[in-house]
């Protein structure tokens, strides 16, 4: 539905990414309380009260789908904080993201998410 | 003789990128050497912390928000200024033959062990790695 929006549009940026949700067991397992207090931003912190392996597994992918539509360099956790993801219906999401606090860059795109066995991943992309 | 950052950092990050301590070389890129993705490397930031029991604030160790403005970066490529910049912010990173076809996206390419063990170093306050990993 999202897509129909943009047809005139012109393709910025595409992004994907993958990851197994084993590996977000293990991360959130061992690093549980930092992810609360260093990965999400307010808005997330207030959204998730209890962080779930899916919650977070879709962010992660989310956010760094949008992150390669981009093409920035790799920011670390100030990038992901700085993030907003709005849920749409189904599995489709909004992204926007001004890298830097002063910054006259805004991005903005959209994305769904797909699942395969123990595999999530988000499709992102930006429109000129 | 290994010293006790070296191994202390060889074990943090076989312990995050799931290989073999060995493995773990001064010059190996986490990246394209030792395979890192990007939750790997959120994963090293937070057990490096908890080893060393120190906070990693955003952008010591990678650059945030330092190429954002144009001047920095021109159509994805960084600028000789954004070249300097990066040397000075982020002294810890060695950017070698990058510099002769610096695309920002490759940039995480050159985050090595080195750069850590360099970081570690200064935060540390004491040269404690081996002659092998500042050579």
């Amino acid at each position: 539905m999202l897509l129909v929006k943009q047809q005139h549009a012109a393709l910025k940026g595409v992004g994907v990414d993958l990851i197994s949700c084993l590996r977000i067991k293990q991360f959130l397992a061992r690093h549980g309380d930092y992810v609360r207090a260093r990965f999400l931003n307010a808005s997330e912190r207030r959204s998730f009260k209890r962080l779930s392996l899916q919650n977070f597994a879709e962010l992660f992918t989310a956010k760094e789908a949008f992150f390669k539509a981009c093409g920035e360099a790799w920011m670390g956790l100030e990038g992901f904080q700085g993030m907003r993801m709005k849920r749409r219906s189904g599995d489709f999401f909004e992204m926007e993201w001004r890298p830097a606090r002063h910054s006259k860059v805004i991005y903005r795109g959209e994305g769904h998410f797909f699942r395969s066995g123990d595999l999530v991943g988000a499709q992102a992309m930006i429109w000129k | 003789m290994e010293n006790e950052l070296f191994v202390k950092v060889q074990q943090t990050l076989a312990g995050a990128l799931g290989v073999e301590q060995s493995e773990i070389t001064p010059e190996a890129s986490l990246k394209r050497d030792l395979g890192a993705e990007s939750i790997d490397f959120i994963d090293i930031i937070f057990r490096l912390e908890k080893t060393f029991d120190i906070k990693i604030p955003s952008g010591d160790l990678f650059p945030s928000h330092l190429l954002n403005d144009e001047k920095f970066v021109k159509e994805g490529i960084i600028t000789a200024e954004g070249l300097n910049e990066l040397r000075t912010k982020l002294p810890y990173l060695e950017l070698g033959e990058f510099s002769k076809d610096p695309q920002i996206t490759k940039l995480a390419d050159q985050f090595t062990v080195n750069m850590i063990l360099r970081y570690l170093q200064d935060r540390l306050g004491k040269h404690s790695c081996s002659d092998q990993c500042c050579s």
